[in-house]
C-alpha cells in the first residue's frame, strides 16, 4: 500500500502533530504528520498517504535529479557507444519540455493535467 | 510565503519568464509546483529509451551466462509498483527473459473476511463505522445479517461513512459522539499515523480503533520463500522494494533479503523511470555479480528510514502474529494496540474476540485465485473468475476491489496483452 499524493504544506499544528496540506485543488486538508515534525516546514513538498506525511520530498534533490539523469544519460550512451553529449541533450530537452507546460499551464494556457494523460 | 519560495522578480509579479527554468518547481501557485514536481519524475522519454537499451543490454550478457531459456523473475512488493508496471505498460518494455511479478502488496487484498464480518456486524447494530473506499466495496466470505460487505450493510440502513483518513474520521466521530469504530487497515505508511493519533490524543472517546494493520517484510519473506520450494519454476532474482513503505521503515529493513536470499534489492519510486531504473539496476548488479541493497527512490527514503516514525510505531504498537486472507498465519507479520493503549482499542469496547490460528479457515471464495496472485504464484489471467464472475463492477475476490489489487489493475489496463500488442505495432518488441 504505496498509494501517496503530492501535497504542499499550508499549515502546521505541532502541538497535535497535524499538519493542513494542499494536493492541488486549493481545499486544505489536515493530515497527520507521522515522520519528525522537525522535518517539516511551511511551503515543503510532502508525499500523503491515506492522510498521513510519510515523507518530505527534498526540493534540493529535484535538482539533483535532473543533474544525475543527464550524468546516468551520459554513462549509458558511453556505454552503447553514443555520443554522449547528444543523449545528455536530448535528456535536457525533454525537461525543457516540462518546464515549458508548466509555464503554458501557468499563463492558463492548457491545463497540465491533460497533457500527463 | 512567495516571497521566500521566488527569487525572481519576473515570477514574483505573477509573471512567467520567457525562457521556462529549473525554477518552475518553485512557483507560488502550487497548482504547478505539484504538478511540474511529478512531471519531472515522469516525463523524460529520452532517459526512458536509454534505459531500456541499457536493460536489453544486461539482459543479453545474462542470457549468455544463464543459457537461453533463463527467465529472471523481478518480484514488487507494492501495489502501487503494479499499477505503474501496468498502466505504463513496462512489461512490454522489458526483454523477454525478464519477467515481472507481483507480489504481496495490497492490504485490502490480506485482510481477512473474519475482520470485515465483525464491522459489518457492529454497523448493522448501529456502531458508525468508518474506513477508506476500498474496504467499503471488499466482500467477506459469507453474508453478515443479509450483508456481504460493507456497502450492503449501507444498503440496509447501518451508517458507513468512507474517509481519507483517521483524522477526518476524528473530527467527524467528535461531532454526533455515537459509537464509532475504525478499521484502521494498512501497511507501515499509515501505521505512524494511526500511533500518531493514539499518543496525541487526537481520537474522541467514541472512536475506536481496530488496528489491522501488516508488516511488509515479513510476507516479502514468507513469499520468497513459497516460491522457492516450487521447483519447476525459475527462483526469483530480484526484488523491488515498496518506496513509501522504506520512507519509514529505511532501506536497512530489506538487508535480510541480500543476506538471506543472495539476490538484489532496489528500493524504488514509483514512476515509469523509477521502475525502469530499478529493472536496470538489478540486472546490472546480476551481470556484475555485486549484490547489494540501492535506493533509487533518494528524494524520499533514507537509509534509517523516519526514527521517529519508527519509535512511535514501537510506542503504541507491538508486534504479533497475524492472518492474511487465504494464505494463513505469517509469524511477527501484524500490529496490535499495546495493553496501556487498550481505550481505544475496538477488540477491547465492543468485545470482539481476535482471530487465533486454530480458528482461522481458509477465506477465498470458491475458485478465487487471490492468494496465489498475491504471493506470486499465479497471474491474474490464471483464474478461472477473472474478468466472467469477477469484474471490477462486481468483484467475487479481495483483489478485484482496492485500486491495488492485481486483478484489478490488470482488468482495468489489460496486464501484458493489449501493450504488448501495441508495442509489437510500434516495433519496440520484436
Amino acid at each position: 500500500m504505496c498509494w501517496a499524493v503530492p501535497a504542499v504544506v499550508l499549515d502546521i499544528d505541532e502541538k497535535n502533530s497535524l499538519a493542513y496540506v494542499d494536493i492541488g485543488d486549493g481545499i486544505p486538508r489536515p493530515v497527520v504528520i507521522g515522520i519528525a515534525n522537525e522535518r517539516i516546514n511551511k511551503g515543503d513538498l510532502v508525499m500523503v498517504h491515506a492522510g498521513v506525511i510519510i515523507t518530505k520530498l527534498d526540493l534540493e534533490a529535484i535538482n539533483q535529479f535532473i543533474e544525475e539523469k543527464k550524468e546516468l544519460a551520459r554513462e549509458l550512451a558511453l556505454m552503447a557507444g553514443d555520443d554522449p553529449e547528444k543523449a545528455v541533450r536530448e535528456v535536457e530537452e525533454e525537461f525543457n519540455k516540462i518546464f515549458e507546460i508548466a509555464r503554458r499551464a501557468r499563463e492558463g494556457e492548457v491545463k497540465v493535467v491533460k497533457e500527463i494523460w | 510565503m512567495v516571497n521566500q519560495l521566488i527569487n525572481n522578480q519576473a515570477c514574483l509579479n505573477g509573471v512567467c519568464l520567457p525562457q521556462p527554468s529549473i525554477d518552475c518547481w518553485k512557483c507560488p501557485v502550487i497548482k504547478d509546483r505539484i504538478n511540474v514536481a511529478e512531471l519531472i519524475f515522469r516525463r523524460n522519454i529520452a532517459i526512458t529509451r536509454r534505459l531500456r537499451e541499457y536493460i536489453f543490454k544486461f539482459s543479453e550478457i545474462l542470457r549468455r551466462s544463464y543459457g537461453e531459456d533463463y527467465v529472471f523473475k523481478i518480484m514488487d512488493f507494492c501495489g502501487t509498483h503494479e499499477w505503474t508496471i501496468v498502466h505504463f505498460g513496462i512489461r512490454s518494455l522489458v526483454p523477454n527473459n525478464v519477467e515481472l511479478v507481483a507480489g504481496p502488496g495490497c492490504p485490502v487484498c490480506v485482510t481477512p473476511s473474519y475482520y470485515i464480518e465483525q464491522a459489518i456486524k457492529l454497523a448493522l447494530e448501529g456502531v458508525v463505522v468508518y474506513t477508506y473506499g476500498d474496504v467499503f466495496r471488499l466482500p467477506a466470505l459469507k453474508p453478515v445479517n443479509g450483508a456481504k460487505s460493507l456497502a450492503e450493510a449501507k444498503a440496509l440502513g447501518a451508517d458507513v461513512r468512507i474517509v481519507h483518513s483517521i483524522v477526518h474520521a476524528a473530527i467527524d466521530a467528535g461531532k454526533h459522539g455515537r459509537d464509532s469504530l475504525f478499521v484502521g487497515i494498512g501497511f507501515e505508511t499509515v501505521a505512524p499515523g494511526y500511533a500518531e493519533a493514539v499518543l496525541k490524543n487526537l481520537l474522541p472517546s467514541n472512536l475506536k480503533l481496530m488496528s489491522l494493520v501488516k508488516l511488509t517484510p515479513p510476507a516479502a519473506f514468507y513469499s520468497l520463500d513459497i516460491l522457492r520450494e516450487k521447483p519447476n519454476d525459475y527462483p526469483v532474482m530480484g526484488v523491488i522494494a515498496p518506496g513509501h513503505v522504506s520512507t519509514i521503515i529505511g532501506g536497512k529493513a530489506w538487508t535480510p533479503i541480500v543476506e538471506n536470499y543472495g539476490i538484489p534489492v532496489v528500493v524504488a519510486g514509483f514512476e515509469p523511470n523509477d521502475v525502469l531504473m530499478a529493472i536496470a539496476e538489478i540486472l546490472r548488479q546480476l551481470a556484475r555479480n555485486d549484490i547489494k541493497v540501492v535506493i533509487e527512490y533518494t528524494r524520499a527514503v533514507k537509509w534509517e528510514g523516519d526514527v521517529k516514525a519508527q519509535s512511535s510505531i514501537r510506542t503504541v504498537f507491538e508486534t504479533v502474529d497475524s492472518a492474511w486472507r487465504g494464505i494463513g498465519y505469517i509469524p511477527k507479520s501484524g500490529l496490535a494496540l499495546r495493553p496501556m493503549f487498550s481505550k481505544f482499542d475496538a477488540f477491547e469496547y465492543f468485545g470482539i474476540k481476535d482471530l487465533t490460528p486454530e480458528e482461522w479457515r481458509y477465506d477465498l471464495p470458491p475458485g478465487c485465485k487471490c492468494a496465489e496472485v498475491t504471493l506470486g504464484k499465479a497471474k491474474p489471467t490464471d483464474c478461472p473468475l477473472f474478468m466472467r464472475e469477477c469484474t471490477p463492477d462486481h468483484p467475487v475476490g479481495p483483489c478485484m476491489v482496492s485500486l491495488e489489487g492485481a486483478c484489478a489493475v490488470w482488468a482495468r489496463f489489460g496486464g501484458g496483452g493489449l501493450s504488448m500488442e501495441i508495442a509489437k505495432d510500434l516495433g519496440l518488441v520484436m
